[in-house]
């Protein structure tokens, strides 16, 4: 068993939508973002052009965050989520190093978006119950919607495939450009995927293995003009 | 445009995400203050135990050289963001080189100490000096180990760091001596050459390493700058001084080495503060996007 994911750039828009429900589940402090956009211009005046991809941490398989944190706060789970233990996290940054993509952020304010108050929402950590005051000069990141999966244990729910128990990111897309699922499975939905579309990681000159693949889309780059 | 010149855009969701490699900050000054410690005070252990002229000069190098290291490490905690769990960073021994740092601490100052009470220069002198030459490899090897930044994890950056910190120590213990007062020693001398030579050896192959390794171009513009100021004053001129000590003798030789001595290590210092904290830029990730979609393309 190993979670994986699949972004088909063909159907995204760039819309936002699984930046804001990532930020909506999760609750993030000001200025943290677990999913973000990517954008990249290729071409030059007259054909010039944005190309787009959500981008969040990919919980690798080969993870070189991992090795690398002295607390193990940073583990790996045997179904490949890479998470933190906030509670044995000591904030010393060296984890954010060993990331080439820049997925693991520190928390330096937990407080609220707003400077009178902190909202029911925010004070109870998002949906997924984070609770930011204690995690607070630690390094946080994209945990897969952990929580949600976890709620799949002992019932007949898949993640992937009953909402419940699928990452917020992937419910939410209007135009269903995400798929959730194993990727030890070779008969999987996201398995199949990667094999028909050419499913591609990002960065894979890093060595890391990424659990994210991306769908190619039907764009014009450098070498069409 | 071509592939290198792809520019990125950050949106205004997400401020100050780029694709274009960002640098990181979290790791300042008192990072690079760690680095400096650790490397200043391997060296100067190291030319203590082996070249001090005497037992009250090996005292005052030993001694200052544990000095440098523990204020490296106070600056460094001072940067933790949870000082008060510093202890958590002994539970990764077998894949974290950071533990392995820590694990190399207490020998280093128990030893260390002790070293300094003994009436000559012996066992707990080498075991102090060998620790703290783990302790110097240790950190070399951290940065190794920071694979989303290429001018800190690139291979050759292992020997630069090792006798850059050689050579800071080196210099320190020399110019000591002007001060106990002693005279530098034979082997002194020529460990500090020694190390001055191989630093700039290993500073060339890591910079050419780098410019092969496509390494991000603020990073490459950052180590230059360095160069152009610190390779004279770092590296030519110590040397110089150092021939002319000897060449000298006497007081003035004495002065000239230890002048050397002082500025090969403000040289490392100068290396380590812009290797930490403005070298330190990520992978060029937009690379990726593009290269992935042509990739995917050219497969099917
Ligand atoms: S994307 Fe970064 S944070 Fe996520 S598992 Fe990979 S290396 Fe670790
Ligand atoms: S910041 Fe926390 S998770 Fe990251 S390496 Fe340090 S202790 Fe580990």
């Amino acid at each position: 068993m190993r979670w994986g994911m699949t972004i088909d750039l063909q159907r995204c828009t760039g819309c936002y939508g699984c930046v804001i429900a990532c930020k909506q589940e999760h609750s993030t402090p000001s200025g943290i973002h677990f999913r973000r956009m990517l954008f990249e211009e290729v071409g030059e005046y007259p054909t010039a052009r944005r190309i787009h991809a959500p981008v969040q941490c990919n919980h690798c398989a080969e993870p070189p965050c991992v090795p690398v944190c002295p607390t193990r706060a940073t583990y790996q789970r045997d179904d490949g989520l890479v998470l933190v233990d906030s509670g044995q996290c000591i904030g010393c940054g060296y984890c954010m190093t060993a990331c080439p993509y820049e997925h693991r952020h520190y928390v330096d304010y937990a407080a609220g978006h707003f400077d009178d108050c902190v909202t029911p929402h925010e004070a109870r950590g998002g949906e997924a119950g984070h609770d930011w005051v204690a995690k607070q000069d630690t390094v946080v990141k994209c945990t897969f919607c952990e929580h949600r999966l976890a709620r799949a244990k002992g019932t007949a729910l898949v993640p992937g495939v009953d909402r419940e128990v699928t990452p917020a990111c992937v419910n939410t897309c209007p135009s269903e450009a995400m798929v959730f699922g194993d990727l030890d499975d070779p008969d999987s939905h996201v398995s199949r995927l990667i094999r028909e579309r050419n499913g591609f990681p990002l960065l894979p000159e890093a060595g890391t293995k990424p659990s994210v693949f991306y769908l190619p889309a039907d764009v014009m780059l450098d070498a069409d003009t | 445009m071509t592939r290198s010149t792809t520019q990125a855009v950050a949106t205004a969701v997400t401020p100050g995400w780029t694709a274009a490699p960002g640098q990181y900050t979290r790791w300042d000054w008192r990072a690079a203050a760690n680095f400096v410690g650790g490397g200043t005070g391997a060296g100067m252990l190291l030319a203590a135990t082996l070249f001090a002229p005497s037992t009250a000069s090996y005292r005052v190098q030993a001694g200052l050289g544990l000095a440098i290291v523990a204020i490296g490490l106070l600056c460094i905690m001072a940067k933790l963001g949870r000082p008060a769990r510093a202890l958590n960073i002994f539970r990764h021994a077998k894949g974290s080189w950071m533990t392995r740092e820590g694990f190399a601490m207490p020998t280093l100052f128990g030893c260390g100490a002790l070293s300094l009470w003994q009436p000559a220069i012996g066992a707990m002198a080498v075991i102090a000096t060998l620790s703290a030459l783990v302790f110097l490899y240790c950190q070399a090897r951290i940065l190794n180990d920071a694979k989303g930044i290429p001018a800190w994890s690139i291979a050759e950056i292992v020997p630069l760091i090792v006798v850059t910190g050689l050579a800071e120590g080196a210099g320190l213990a020399v110019a000591t001596t002007a001060f106990v007062p002693d005279v530098p020693t034979a082997g002194g001398i020529v460990l500090l050459v020694a190390a001055l030579v191989l630093r700039h050896v290993a500073w060339r192959r890591y910079r050419a390493a780098l410019v092969r390794a496509d390494a991000p171009a603020a990073a490459l513009a950052a180590l230059a700058a360095h160069a152009r100021r610190w390779l004279p004053a770092g590296d030519g001129l110590p040397l110089l001084l150092a021939f002319a000590g000897v060449l000298l003798g006497g007081t003035a030789g004495v002065v000239a080495v230890a002048a050397g001595g002082v500025l090969a290590a403000l040289g490392g210092w100068a290396f380590k503060v812009t290797l930490l904290t403005r070298a330190g830029h990520y992978r060029p990730k937009s690379v990726s996007l593009a290269a992935g979609l042509a990739r995917a393309r050219a497969r099917s």
